[in-house]
This record gives structure tokens, sequence and C-alpha cells, in this order.
């Protein structure tokens, strides 16, 4: 009698936790439930630290003063230029769960990845309704288009061929800011001679960063643009020249740059323990979060070689196809564009407006310096950053370096780099 | 006729477990093995027949190669460093010191700190600075006037992965040193004593006697290896 009333208890127990565990997935939160958000909208970016999460956290602010009846799902992953986040984001993207709007970099990256895999809806709409094609700058439209639809709105404008120096280091060994790569070589060779750490490098994606300023720099603006549409050789003497100066280059830097960051590398240089550090304009944001004075504590040029050029990169938020909540994404969107938005996001990221009718006088000096050059400059895109290259075309590039960097053999790095625009770029 | 119903029972209690193991373990490994043969590249599926291209490309890839080969150092540095320590320390413990269980948990400790712990603290101690910034290792040796041993550590060209398997070795030595302990007291005393009596050193007793319980031991070790690998 009590072993059947316990196969029978048993048996009850497994069918009543069988039938839970089959009730269909909690639906979200009627209205009635949260009475102060009825509506949520997740924005998924790499923005954890320094300048980067501040800036999203003012933008923030903006979104909750114009839509306080949305809540906002922060799902932000950190690694520096977003790649833990973005590996991250495909996985969700396989899975089909996609976050509401994500961040991504202007450029191919967007339109190699996410157009070719139709996950992301043109947003055409949006800007005849907000008026943003009149605000945004011309050259910027068609790298965030294709074929006539644009796909994201840009927030920000960021350079990435920035040399940035300890004023006090360089005056204390009578050396000026140079121009052209020899000048920078010899600054470098004084700066060594005196004890000095002349340049100050992170982990890879920072090199790969120092490479393309060097590939600017060297080739100049028009051959550096033929790089990424077929019409430079890759092979040529020219871009050799670039490869034998970036590799000298890097015997001016740290030894320990494998284990540091891009923060620790820039920090260096305000801390006095490094001359020169190459690294996009976010370093600015980073040094006024430190609490450092611009012009006293950290000076800045364009990388040399590349003056009155303005390599940039912008990042942008687009919207998912499939977006559980395209309504909120939408308001999202509206804000991410807006003259309020881009005012309270940019000063803070350390970033110019990517509208060109943003409040000059909310922004930092090296800030104002840059909104200048933006509209002045010849404009190229950015390697490291996705303007120019798509995903798999960049990683091999990045895998070639990775070699490099541990043989030092220019050659085998020019020939896998010709290799590389054949199998993933325009090359033939 | 009770046996058969036991049988029966003890097939329906168990086959919910190894059918969850079916799907989501062989299952998956099935499908892994079915898109390695594919053309799937980017973000869209693409599930057409590449025969074996993907593994010809990754064993030409030079990278692999560097790949395999830090795989192979950090497994060869950690499993016969952790057989090693463990064992020494092992060996010390069996000889019925005093503060034997102080000891045994102070051995054991590491094995409770988590991986990422482990590994920042790692990380500032092996800091491979040198010059002004040192510090960590780097910089007791210095101090000490031991130049020579100062280094790069993890970031040592070819040979840096050495240098982590020393932080895993420091994590799980505590484990292989308990397994030998056992294997060691596992042996009855009677034993080693009739040795004693007929004239065998301590060398010898331990090669002749004790070393029945090794292999065992060194399996377990192993594949405790291979749990620090997947933190890897």
């Amino acid at each position: 009698m009590n072993k059947k009333l316990f196969y029978l208890v048993s048996a009850l127990m497994i069918v009543s936790l069988a039938l839970a565990s089959c009730a269909p997935a909690a639906t979200e939160a009627p209205a009635t439930q949260a009475p102060v958000a009825t509506d949520q909208v997740e924005v998924f970016s790499w923005w954890t630290g320094g300048g980067e999460a501040a800036g999203l956290e003012a933008m923030i602010q903006v979104f909750a003063s114009t839509d306080p009846n949305i809540e906002f799902v922060n799902a932000a992953v950190a690694g520096g230029a977003g790649t833990n986040a973005r590996a991250v984001l495909a996985t969700r993207l396989q899975a089909g769960d996609p976050p509401d709007s994500w961040q991504g970099h202007a450029g191919q990256e967007l339109i190699g990845t996410y157009v070719a895999a139709g996950q992301i809806e043109p947003l055409n709409d949006l800007y005849e309704s907000e008026g943003w094609l009149d605000v945004m700058p011309e050259t910027l439209i068609p790298l965030i288009s294709q074929d006539g639809n644009i796909y994201s709105v840009p927030v920000n404008i960021h350079r990435a061929n920035v040399l940035w120096y300890n004023p006090g280091l360089l005056e204390a060994n009578g050396v000026e800011v140079p121009t052209t790569m020899d000048e920078w070589f010899a600054a470098m060779d004084t700066l060594q001679a005196a004890g000095v750490q002349p340049l100050a490098l992170g982990e890879q994606w920072t090199k790969l960063h120092l490479l393309e300023t060097v590939l600017l720099g060297t080739l100049g603006p028009e051959a550096y643009n033929g790089l990424w549409d077929g019409t430079t050789d890759w092979g040529s003497a020219e871009v050799k020249t670039a490869l034998e100066n970036y590799a000298k280059v890097l015997t001016y830097a740290n030894s320990d740059s494998a284990s540091l960051t891009w923060q620790d590398a820039s920090q260096l240089v305000v801390n006095g323990e490094a001359a020169f550090n190459v690294m996009g304009d976010w370093a600015a944001g980073y040094f006024i979060e430190l609490g450092k004075t611009a012009n006293t504590d950290y000076g800045w040029a364009a990388t040399p070689g590349s003056g009155g050029v303005f390599q940039f990169l912008s990042d942008s938020f687009v919207l998912a196809v499939g977006a559980p909540h395209r309504d909120a994404a939408l308001a999202w969107l509206k804000v991410a564009g807006s003259k309020e938005g881009q005012e309270a996001f940019n000063p803070v990221k350390g970033s110019i407006c990517a509208r060109t009718d943003c409040d000059q006088s909310l922004f930092g000096e090296y800030l104002q310096s840059a909104m200048a050059d933006w509209s002045s400059n010849t404009v190229v895109g950015s390697l490291t950053h996705g303007v120019v290259a798509n995903d798999s075309w960049k990683t091999e590039i990045d895998t070639s370096l990775g070699l490099f960097l541990t043989n030092s053999d220019v050659d085998a790095f020019q020939t896998a780099l010709v290799a590389a625009c054949a199998s993933s770029g325009p090359c033939k | 006729m009770s046996k058969d119903k036991d049988r029966v029972l003890n097939i329906i209690l168990v086959s919910p477990s190894i059918l969850a193991v079916l799907i989501f373990v062989y299952g998956f490994i099935a499908w892994s093995v079915r898109v390695s043969l594919s053309r799937w590249k980017g973000l869209t599926p693409d599930y057409t027949w590449n025969r074996f291209n993907n593994y010809i490309e990754l064993f030409q890839d030079l990278r692999f190669a560097v790949d395999v080969r830090n795989t192979l150092i950090f497994t060869g540095v950690f499993v016969i460093g952790s057989l090693l320590l463990g064992f020494l320390l092992a060996v010390m413990l069996d000889q019925g010191l005093r503060g034997e269980g102080f000891f045994r948990s102070l051995f054991l400790f590491p094995m409770a700190i988590s991986y990422i712990v482990t590994g920042v603290v790692w990380r500032w101690l092996m800091n491979p600075a040198m010059g002004s910034r040192m510090s960590g290792f780097n910089l007791l040796f210095a101090n000490l006037g031991l130049d020579s041993l100062v280094n790069a550590w993890h970031t040592t060209p070819q040979w840096g992965m050495a240098a982590i398997a020393l932080a895993a070795i420091w994590q799980m030595s505590g484990y292989t040193m308990a397994l030998y302990l056992a294997g060691l007291r596992a042996i009855p005393q009677e034993l080693k004593e009739a040795a004693r009596i007929d004239g065998a050193s301590e060398v010898q007793i331990y090669r002749h006697i004790d070393s029945a319980s090794f292999p065992g031991n060194a399996l377990r070790a192993d594949h405790s290896g291979a749990y620090v690998f997947e933190g890897v």
C-alpha cells in the first residue's frame, strides 16, 4: 500500500513539474502592471567605461526627459573597439533575439555585416521627418548608405589620426611637435637618448590603429583611399615604405604594450611617463575624466604626415529588423539624432556632433579645434573602426598584423596584406 | 521477476539525463561537425557542402600553428608541473608532521578561488613593465638583486604561455596533492613497516610500494587540467 502511494505521489509530482516547464514563456508586463514604464527599449553598445559610458548616460537623461514612460535597458558589454560586444551581438542575432537598437560603426562594418544579412532596417523616412539630411555632413551620408538606403543614425564623429603628446616632456628635451615621419623619428630618437619612453602603445588593436595612421601619413589621402577601393596596389613600393616606417615606429614603443589597455597607454602620456601616444580623440574625454588640463598636461596634433586630413569614424545606432519594441526604438533614434541628444552626448564622450549645428561653446578646447578641422579638412575613413573595410577583411589584416608583431618580417606582412585584399576586398 | 522490474525502473529514471545528454552534447557536437564541413562564413547560415576545405585552410593558417603551439606548451607545463608539485607536497605531508591538517588546507585553498580572481592577481604579479614602471615579481627580483630572473612573463614571445601555466599550477596543485596523499595513505602501513625491517631505504619504499597508486592519480590530475583549460 505504501509503495503504491509513493509511486502515485511521484508520478503526480513529475507530471506537474513537466506541465510547469511546458508553460509558454512569460510575455512582457502589460501596461497595467508597471504604472511608470509602459514600454522599454533595449540598446546594445560597448560603452562601459571612460568618457564613453558618461556620454551615453547623458544621452539617456535626455531620453528620460523626452520619453519618460519608456524604460531604457542598457545592455552594454565591455571591450575596446567592441571586440567582445560584437561577438555577443552576433550570437543574439543568430538566435533571432535582437536588441531593439545597437551601436555600430558607420561604414562597411554595418553595411558589410548587417545589411548583407538583412538584420537592420532602412531609416530614410526617419531622416526625412527629422530633417537630418540638412544638418548632417554630405560626405558622411554615402558611407552609411547602401543603394540609397540610409541604415543608421550617426551620433558623433571621432578622429583617428591624432598624436597626443606631453608638452612638458617635449619642452624639457627641446623637441618640437613633429609634422612628418622623419621629424617624428628624430624627435623620438632624442627622447629615447634622454631616457624618456618615446611612444606609449597598448594591446593589438591600438597597434592596428597606429598602422592606419602610418599608412595615411606615408601614402597621403588619395593613395590611402585607393587601398580600400582597389586602385592602390598593396604590393607596391609605397606601401612597403609605409610598412617599414611602421616597423620603425614600433621600436620606440614600451616593451609591455601587450598587457596595456588603450586607457593605460594614453594615461602614460598625461602622467609624464611617455611622450607620444597615437589614439583616437576619445582619449580627450578620458583625459577630462582624469582631471587633466588641455595644453598643460596634454597636447595634440595630426599624426605625422597627415596634416589637413581628418581620418574619421562615427558611432551610430541602428534599428533592428524584428525589434521587439519598434516604436520605442524609433523614439530612441530620434533622441540620438537630435540636437539636444547630441549636445548632451558629445562633449562628455570626447567627440564632435555628427550634426553641424551643435553649440560650439559646449565643447572643450580640443573638440572645438576638431569641429573646425571637420569642416575644412579632407575626410578619409578609419580601418580599425569599421569605415573602410568590412569585418572579414579587417580580421585578415589584423591576423597578419598579429603575425608581423611576433616576427617583424615586413615582406611577409606585405604579402599577407595583398592576399587579404584579394580574398576579402576588391583586389583581384 | 523483481530484478526485471528494478531494471525497468532504473532505465526510466536515468532516461531523462541520457536524453538530455544525447541532444545537448552529442547532438550539438554532430551539428558542429556538420557546420564545419559547410560553406557558412558570415552571419547568414549556408549549409552547402564544402568537404574538408575548412580544415585544410585551418592547418595552412600560420596563426593556427601558433595557437597549437601555445596549447601544447600550456598543457605540457601545466600537467607536468602540477603533478610534480602535487606529488612533492603529498610526500612532504605524508611524513606525519605536526601542522599537517593546517598545511593540507593551505595547499588546497587556491582551488576555492575563482579562475578570474587568480587571473587578475597573477596578472598584477607577472606585470611585464620594465624600468621605472616595474611592479610585481619583476620589482621583487630587482630589489633582491636577482636581475637575471626579471623577464617579460606572459608577454614573452614564443614561450609566454608557460607563465600562464604557472598560475594554473598554483591553483590546481592542491588538488593533485590531495589525490596523491589519498593514494599514499591508502597503502597499508604493515607493508611499509615490513619493508623497513627488511632494510629498504625510504626512497626505495616510495619507488616500489607507493608508486602503485600513481597512474590513477596522474589520470585524475590530467582531467583537472582539462577543466582549467576550458577556462583558458
